[in-house]
């Protein structure tokens, strides 16, 4: 009998050192980097944005004081939010008809259609957007040609087109943990609501929903994580003047030069969206032990 | 044998991610065939294919050296020489414009050039090396001037822009693009604004009549392009018909069949120009100066600046009669460019842009 846990303690330690190339990977190009970013978030700059040697709070104090910033964090939060209910409603009817579809040709296709978007340059599919909603796109044309519209509107540097465009590259993350949750549903549960006297839309709203809502969790988190830091969408569909945390970042590297507080301005950003992202995952997990008692 | 396996894949790992650290600072040099190697940034499309057929192809050629190209833009390269802190530097000689020249010499990532050892030095335009002067020491070789003006859209707009206020103009109002004041014609543009009445970015006052005239664009912009690209889809697909941009992209425009026509404002375009540093740190300095032979020779400036459709900074150049009639060049015209401040405007560009924000959001 004493060979057991002698085998199990092997199993479990063999389990571990599968995982080191893993973290070794991690450690030495995501923690560590990540280490020196903090540490330059807590440098003080000269006259010409260039850190110097020794600590200071003041970035976070810049970031969390000056409008420039902290308008743009409250702005980013708000699109980020909207983003991401945007793609949890869009994606429920998308990943439905997924995963009602038994497998086969036209299944596939959907598929391919769902995930295309990812398969393509976040640059090409935002330069898409440009085109669609340019002076002399297809939406405008349309507009003007029906007569809803007198000369075409400028759609390109609006808050909507950034909603619209950033709704659209990530919205296949919604559904594919979503299609995954639908798919995995108990037909018998559905049924047996029906028989009972439910109809569809009740069926949907008291059985489908709750019982999906990890796979929609799931997509919430990730677009919403995503959504916090996205950046080439925004600027190309709306120009420079969104005020979002992520263009923000990147004024500050590239036109300014002043890396600390970009960095600084990077770890508020971090910092929001875990403790979202956490938030949204405890609420989830209170509902779930009310749920099921 | 499990256990080797482990440690086997753990070796790789390591092996893998020390290669990959090693990556931007290693050491390019070692010797070519001839003459050894040299690392050399350049700003990223058209401006790297004509580099290399101008300066790159026939110093290769003649002195055998190889030239390793690096594409990209200052920020990337102020970055990695900051991280080099003037040690090993990943690169030899470096191409920066002056707000990114500013940080670069202040932080020492730089050096002062021998200017003895720069051929044709003598004969590079005096307004061009004054601008890469810091207390007296010259920094940057410079290569290329262009100038911000006003382009616009021949077949849209009735009457061409003359002067830096015709922008206001009705005729243009919701058909203006507008860059953003951390876009270079962005801050060109409002240094121009504020510099163009006698005025001074140093100047509260100044500053705030530029942005109370601003303020008149308001509900006339129809895009805000933060990019070469997005100003130049902007123009080509009609959203915008006038912009503030450089004279050397909007012709190139024009001759690519654009219906693009180009102003230098009446009271001033805005100066920019293109600069080669020599990092500090590097161990290639004799053949960095060799290399800047080339890029301040004539007959290969020539070449550059008649692609780009940016004068050089070698006065002798014989300039084509096309490029002749379109482009302003001389020391006389760039003595009355203006020339944004980036002491002043660099350290106030995130407080101006945000108020630039609030009358455009």
């Amino acid at each position: 009998m004493a060979h057991i846990p002698t085998a199990g303690r092997r199993a479990r330690w063999r389990g571990a050192v599968y995982t080191v190339p893993l973290l070794v990977f991690l450690l030495a190009l995501f923690v560590a980097p990540l280490v020196r970013l903090l540490q330059l978030s807590l440098r003080p700059v000269d006259g010409n944005n260039a850190a110097l040697p020794g600590y200071t709070g003041h970035q976070y104090v810049r970031v969390l004081t000056e409008p420039f910033f902290y308008e743009a964090l409250v702005r980013t939060i708000v699109t980020a939010a909207l983003v991401t209910v945007l793609c949890v409603v869009l994606a429920y009817p998308a990943a439905y008809a997924l995963a009602r579809r038994r497998p086969g040709l036209v299944r596939t296709l959907l598929f391919v259609v769902v995930l295309s978007p990812l398969l393509t340059s976040v640059v090409v599919r935002s330069y898409g957007w440009v085109v669609l909603l340019g002076a002399n796109g297809p939406v405008n044309r349309t507009l003007v040609g029906i007569g809803v519209l007198d000369q075409p509107a400028h759609l390109l540097t609006s808050y909507s087109a950034v909603v619209v465009s950033v709704t659209h590259v990530l919205l296949p993350f919604a559904i594919v943990p979503l299609t995954t949750a639908l798919g995995g549903l108990d037909r018998d549960v559905l049924r047996a609501s029906r028989i009972l006297g439910a109809g569809p839309v009740r069926t949907f709203a008291r059985v489908t929903v709750p019982l999906s809502l990890p796979g929609a969790l799931s997509g919430a988190l990730v677009v919403f994580a995503l959504a916090m830091g996205i950046y080439i969408t925004p600027l190309l569909v709306g120009g420079a003047n969104q005020p979002l945390a992520g263009i923000r970042v990147y004024d500050q590297i590239s036109t300014v030069f002043d890396f600390p507080v970009a960095a600084a301005l990077s770890f508020v950003l971090l910092l929001i969206t875990v403790l979202c992202t956490t938030g949204l995952g405890a609420a989830f997990r209170t509902w779930e032990r009310r749920l099921h008692g | 044998m499990g256990r080797r396996s482990a440690l086997a894949a753990i070796g790789t790992v390591a092996l893998l991610a020390a290669t990959a650290c090693g990556v931007d600072t290693a050491d390019t040099g070692g010797s070519g065939k001839g003459g050894g190697e040299l690392t050399v940034t350049v700003f990223s499309g058209p401006w790297q294919d004509l580099f290399e057929k101008s300066f790159v192809e026939p110093f290769e050629k003649e002195t055998g050296a190889k030239v390793n190209l690096v594409p990209g833009a200052n920020a990337e390269w102020l970055t990695k020489l900051r991280a080099a802190g003037g040690k090993n530097p990943p690169f030899d000689l470096v191409v920066l414009t002056p707000d990114a020249a500013r940080p670069a010499v202040a932080g020492k990532l730089v050096k002062p050039l021998d200017t003895a050892k720069v051929s044709h030095w003598a004969d590079l335009d005096p307004v061009q090396i004054e601008k890469n002067t810091v207390s007296g020491s010259s920094y940057g070789v410079p290569l290329t001037i262009g100038s911000t003006g006003l382009l616009y859209r021949t077949d849209k707009v009735g009457k061409a822009p003359a002067d830096w206020q015709d922008i206001f103009s009705k005729e243009y109002c919701g058909h203006v693009a507008l860059p953003p004041l951390t876009y270079n014609p962005g801050l060109e543009f409002f240094s121009a604004l504020v510099t163009g009445q006698g005025g001074r970015l140093s100047n509260p006052a100044d500053v705030d009549r530029a942005f109370n005239q601003l303020k008149r664009l308001k509900g006339c912009v129809s895009s805000y392009p933060a990019n070469a690209t997005a100003v130049q889809s902007a123009i080509q697909n009609g959203e915008s018909w006038v912009v503030p941009y450089w004279d050397g992209r909007a012709i190139a425009m024009a001759q690519a069949g654009g219906k693009i026509g180009f102003t230098y404002p009446r009271s001033g375009a805005v100066g920019a120009l293109s600069s080669y540093f020599v990092a500090s740190g590097s161990a290639k300095s004799d053949l960095a100066y060799k290399f800047l032979g080339y890029i301040t020779d004539p007959a290969h400036q020539k070449v550059f600046a008649e692609g780009n459709w940016y004068a050089g900074s070698n006065t002798r150049i014989d300039y084509s009669p096309a490029f002749k009639a379109k482009i302003k060049y001389g020391t006389d015209v760039y003595r009355k460019f203006n020339w944004v401040d980036y002491n002043v405007a660099t350290p106030k560009l995130n407080e101006w842009q945000q108020r630039w924000n609030e009358i455009f959001r």
